[in-house]
């Protein structure tokens, strides 16, 4: 390691990220100094991510100056380093006639600071541009040149672009002192390594007091104030177009709600002074404060869309201004200290300005072989079809999707790993290249990401860390496991070649999306009732979907009468398989085009090793399985340690990778999947300490209960549900409380510490249907999938759905029944023996008292007219003792007919109903509910 | 004294609520609650000797992608620890084929265990 030095920047925050980059302009050896693992450590990473207009701060102030020169600077960043920005103006909106007053009081300050465009809008002008905003609102400031950007991609491409020019970052390397020795600055890391330099800039963030007063008498204070943030799925991100800030009151600035760069929805912060400046545990009050508070701007706002909250630390100072440069007793030490907001917009502004002042002070001479521009590797998400193409020519591993919820790309995640910054942990991936930071939060995408970045850095799989230093992912794993992934090349994708697909330009009577238990049934079913082509279409290297993960038994007993494990099961399935089903492995569907008229080809848009496909096809069964809601479904405070897991991801690194995720347990959620994985854990070896769920009812079937649990003497908690995490690095503990009957909301007071080192969630699957949404396909928002009609028909004709895409079913002999029954409505379709059929005299199905769904959602009059049989799937709302089912019918005249009537023992949500009704009842039937009436038990 | 058991059945899960009267020597004299004949014969099972089937992962050298095996057939529930052991100490080498014997009598039960995968 290199110790001397002309500058050492202190801190690679955004701050520091921009600044080296304009040092790196002058003719100096320049090192960063980072204490966290990877850049944007401190307030950069959790932050708002607004570019700010600048007609908030004080007039004459450092901030009101910086800010709109930043401002101004950051198309020019944006371009010459390559990170995306949105200009997509703010707004300040007044609630009140006080508040009106305050915005045109706003309005005015703009207009003195020089913001170019600032203006008041009428209440019209304003649902004009936000229709969405609160009916309360009279008013509001517009600020056009407002923008917004992800402040760790601003700092990544101005750190990368310094280390492109020479400059070196260290990062694991916090510094403990600073002192002049003659005419330099020594500096000594904590780790003890002594460093020398003749300027410094401190960057430290919250510890930016601490830094300059080791070496100015002119002494500051900074207060770390912790905002809290809530982030929302993508499907909120659309809601509102500016970001909506509130009038600042007597009371507070508010909170902003604010569309992000990735297309989600942001809300927070508030601000909390904290004696701790390390602490970015959020605060149960705090994140419920923040959501009642944003109401005032989005009424609706709630729990509901958050995909996870986190809080960030802004350095607050004693000068109520930035402090920038030199202190008058310290020549050669330069402060960004004080750096709260509007510190991310006014970085590059100080960076320029210190730049200058540095080489000045070092009478360094401009680089002439600067080169200002950051080229980074375009992510495959970004790219267009024709990009897409030629990108996977050049590299075929731009052709395999690693991360699907954000379409990343093995390539991409490759390239951050052998950036020009170091990427040492899951977490700094996750940042740089969006794996992981979809819906599923890596509950699919981490394993394999295990493999590809103890590939690509020879670490050992319990070294890889998930956040900072020493937080590992997994507590053990073989020793020869780098042997195994690094002989794993390049797999070519399994099938059919290209050629084979277009040469002949054939159209597919039916293509099958996703090889799961339903896929495969309704591939087979489909070549077995006369369809001539038949594609079926999977992600992964091996058909079987989730069951090749799934290795205990209590598979088959319907479809086989035998009770096999899950590998057995899809052995058993593809044993069968019809040769005329044509494979096409290690090949993600991207997207559907759906045929622009009916009875039309569709176009199925995949992308594998080898290329971009598009396949047409007559019709197409959607098989896409489901994902597992993630931890923020159920918004659990605290810190975000290592150690928390999906089932499903525990389940894949323990069953095909053989890792231990952990070894004290805390299972959150009484779903099948957490309670087989605590039978599981306890069998190879790791204590399993309670299973835990909010209803008053356990969620997975009673026989897991009895045999994964009982068995093992696993405490079954319910009504309790874990409220915050505890831990810096790897999980230390979980704080549970009792859940409130109904809200399932946690009971202050009743608080309890588990200490664990393992947090697995069970919480629920969703269908998973992005690809379907892109044909058009209409989703119900009581089962998450399709609405079908009695032959699983959507809304767009030709395409079909079955599975967990559907539904999700708690018995995988049931999906592949629904599989086959799908395969063969593809192949009458494709055969042209089913057709567009839908009237609009078909019958409506709909969920009754104590139901929460039936599927499907339709019956076609045509299919009556046919004759014979439909079986409607249900779930109760709430355990029944002694329920009752009935299938009512109301015909034309309004009257209500009982079609059936059928007397059970027991019904509890986690088990799904079924009731059989004859299609020639239904001649003078208009619509059909399903009820359940019984009394509620505990289940 | 005659006694009275009550069990969830697991043969499906359909998960009947199984109730068992054993006579004073500890035998079976009725089952009730089940729905099938599997019922019947668990009940039997479950109040006199419960048993188990379990499955499990072993590490095999030759691929990284462990090795799921399982007991061909129920096992003593007391027993499931010194399986699972048995298991453990397994030292396999690809490639194996599904329904391959691994251990012919796992802890004395009399019971083997078979891969319920092909590796390799």
């Amino acid at each position: 390691m290199q110790t001397d030095y002309d500058i050492i920047v202190i801190g690679a925050g955004v701050a520091g990220c921009c600044v080296a980059r304009e040092l790196a302009r002058w003719d100096a050896s320049i090192v960063v100094l980072e204490a966290g693992n990877d850049i944007c450590s401190g307030a950069t990473r959790a932050n708002s991510g607004i570019i700010h207009a600048g007609f908030d701060p004080k007039p004459g102030s450092a901030k009101a100056r910086y800010n709109k020169r930043g401002s101004e600077l950051y198309p020019q960043w944006s371009n010459e380093l390559g990170f995306p920005i949105i200009n997509n103006g703010s707004l300040v909106v007044a609630y009140s006639e006080e508040e009106l007053a305050t915005v045109r009081d706003l309005v005015a300050r703009g207009h003195e600071n020089g913001i170019e465009g600032v203006r008041e809008l009428s209440r019209d002008e304003l649902f004009e541009l936000e229709p969405n905003v609160s009916h309360e609102a009279l008013g509001a400031l517009l600020a056009p040149t407002g923008g917004i950007c992800d402040p760790y991609h601003v700092a990544l491409r101005a750190g990368e672009n310094a280390a492109q020019n020479g400059v070196t970052f260290e990062f694991n390397a916090r510094v403990a002192s600073v002192e002049k020795e003659g005419d330099a600055f020594r500096v000594v890391l904590e780790q003890g390594s002594v460093l020398h330099a003749r300027a410094i800039v401190n960057a430290a963030g919250v510890y930016a007091d601490e830094i300059n007063n080791m070496v100015s008498k002119r002494k500051l204070e900074i207060t770390a104030r912790r905002g809290d943030y809530c982030l929302l799925d993508t499907d909120y991100g659309p809601l509102f177009t500016h970001t909506m800030f509130q009038a600042p009151t007597a009371n507070g600035k508010g909170v902003l709600v604010s569309p992000t760069i990735h297309g989600n929805l942001l809300i927070g912060p508030n601000a909390h002074a904290q004696d701790s400046k390390s602490s970015l545990a959020t605060e149960r009050s705090g994140l419920e404060e923040i959501l009642e508070a944003a109401k005032k701007t989005w009424p609706d706002c709630s729990m509901r869309g958050v995909i996870t909250n986190f809080a960030g630390l802004r350095a607050t100072g004693n000068t109520g201004d930035f402090e920038i440069g030199e202190p008058d007793d310290a020549p050669g030490f330069f402060n960004i200290a004080c750096f709260e907001s509007p510190g991310l917009t006014s970085a590059p502004a100080v960076a320029e300005d210190l730049g200058v002042q540095i080489a000045a002070f070092l009478g360094a001479q401009p680089r002439a072989d600067f080169n200002p521009h950051n080229k980074p590797k375009m992510l495959f998400a970004m790219m267009d079809d024709e990009a897409r193409e030629a990108a996977i020519a050049a590299n075929p591993a731009e052709g395999h999707l690693v991360c699907r919820c954000c379409t990343v790309s093995e390539a991409d995640i490759v390239d951050v790993l052998h950036g020009p910054l170091p990427c040492l942990s899951l977490d700094a991936l996750k940042w740089r290249c969006g794996a992981m930071m979809g819906r599923c939060h890596g509950g699919f995408c981490s394993p394999e990401l295990m493999k590809i970045f103890v590939r690509e850095t020879g670490l050992e799989p319990t070294q890889v860390d998930r956040r900072g230093a020493n937080s590992p992912l997994v507590v053990e794993a073989r020793s020869d496991y780098i042997d195994y992934v690094a002989a794993k090349k390049a797999e070519a994708p399994e099938g059919l070649a290209q050629s084979e697909i277009a040469g002949q330009n054939a159209i597919y009577d039916a293509v099958v999306v996703g090889g799961g238990a339903a896929g495969i049934a309704a591939a087979n079913a489909a070549a077995q009732a006369g369809a001539k082509r038949v594609l079926l279409i999977d992600r992964e290297a091996q058909l079987g979907g989730i069951l090749k993960q799934c290795v205990h038994s209590g598979f088959g007993l319907h479809r086989f009468a035998e009770e096999l494990t899950g590998p057995e099961y899809a052995a058993r399935e593809l044993g069968s398989l019809n040769d005329a089903v044509e494979l096409l492995l290690n090949t993600s569907v991207l997207r559907i085009d759906a045929a622009a008229e009916a009875g039309g080809a569709h176009t199925v848009v995949a992308s594998n090793k080898e290329g971009l496909r598009e396949i047409a096809a007559k019709a197409v069964v959607l098989s896409t399985g489901s994902r597992e809601r993630g931890s923020g479904s159920i918004n659990i405070a605290g810190t975000r340690p290592a150690g928390v897991f999906s089932a499903g991801s525990a389940q894949n690194f323990m069953n095909l990778q053989g890792c231990l995720p952990g070894r004290r347990i805390v299972i959150q959620g009484t779903g099948d999947v957490g309670l087989i994985m605590a039978r599981r854990l306890t069998l190879q070896g790791a204590e399993v300490l309670c299973v835990l769920g909010t209803s008053p009812w356990p969620a997975g079937l009673r026989r897991n209960i009895v045999q994964c649990l009982d068995d093992y003497d696993i405490p079954l908690l319910l009504s309790k549900t874990v409220v915050r995490l505890e831990g810096e690095k790897r999980l230390e503990a979980v704080w549970i409380a009792d859940a409130e009957l109904g809200t399932r909301a946690p009971i202050p007071g009743t608080e309890e510490r588990i200490e664990c080192d393992t947090l697995l969630l069970s919480i629920g699957l969703l269908p998973e249907n992005e690809v379907a949404k892109t044909a058009g396909v209409e989703v119900s928002s009581a089962t998450g999938g399709a609405i079908v009609d009695d032959t699983l028909a959507t809304n767009v004709p030709g395409i079909f759905a079955c599975g967990n895409a559907l539904h999700v079913h708690d018995v995988v002999d049931f999906a592949s029944a629904e599989g086959d029954r799908a395969g063969l409505a593809a192949a009458a379709y494709a055969l042209g023996k089913g057709g567009t059929r839908a009237a609009s005299s078909d019958i409506a199905v709909e969920a009754g008292n104590g139901v929460s769904y039936v599927v499907p959602q339709r019956i076609l009059r045509a299919s009556i007219e046919a004759g014979g049989e439909v079986t409607l799937f249900f779930r109760v709302r709430k355990p029944l003792e002694k329920p009752s089912f009935e299938i009512q019918g109301i015909t034309a005249a309004g009257d209500t007919l009982e079609l059936k009537r059928k007397k059970a023992r027991i019904a509890v949500p986690a088990e799904m109903e079924q009731m059989t009704i004859k299609l020639d009842d239904l001649a003078t039937i208009e619509r059909i509910s399903v009820h359940a009436e019984g009394v509620q038990s505990n289940g | 004294m005659a006694e009275v058991k009550y069990f969830t059945c697991v043969s499906c899960p359909m998960g009947c609520m199984l109730e068992v009267r054993l006579n004073a020597a500890g035998e079976v004299e009725d089952v009730s609650g089940h729905t099938c004949n599997r019922g019947i014969e668990y009940a039997k099972q479950e109040a006199v000797n419960p048993e188990r089937n379990i499955s499990a992962v072993v590490w095999v050298e030759g691929v990284l992608e462990p090795l799921s095996v399982k007991t061909a057939r129920p096992i003593p529930k007391a027993k499931i620890f010194d399986v699972m052991e048995e298991i453990r100490d397994l030292s396999l080498k690809a490639p194996i084929q599904a329904g391959q014997t691994l251990i012919e009598n796992a802890a004395n039960t009399g019971v083997a265990i078979v891969a319920t995968k092909t590796l390799g």
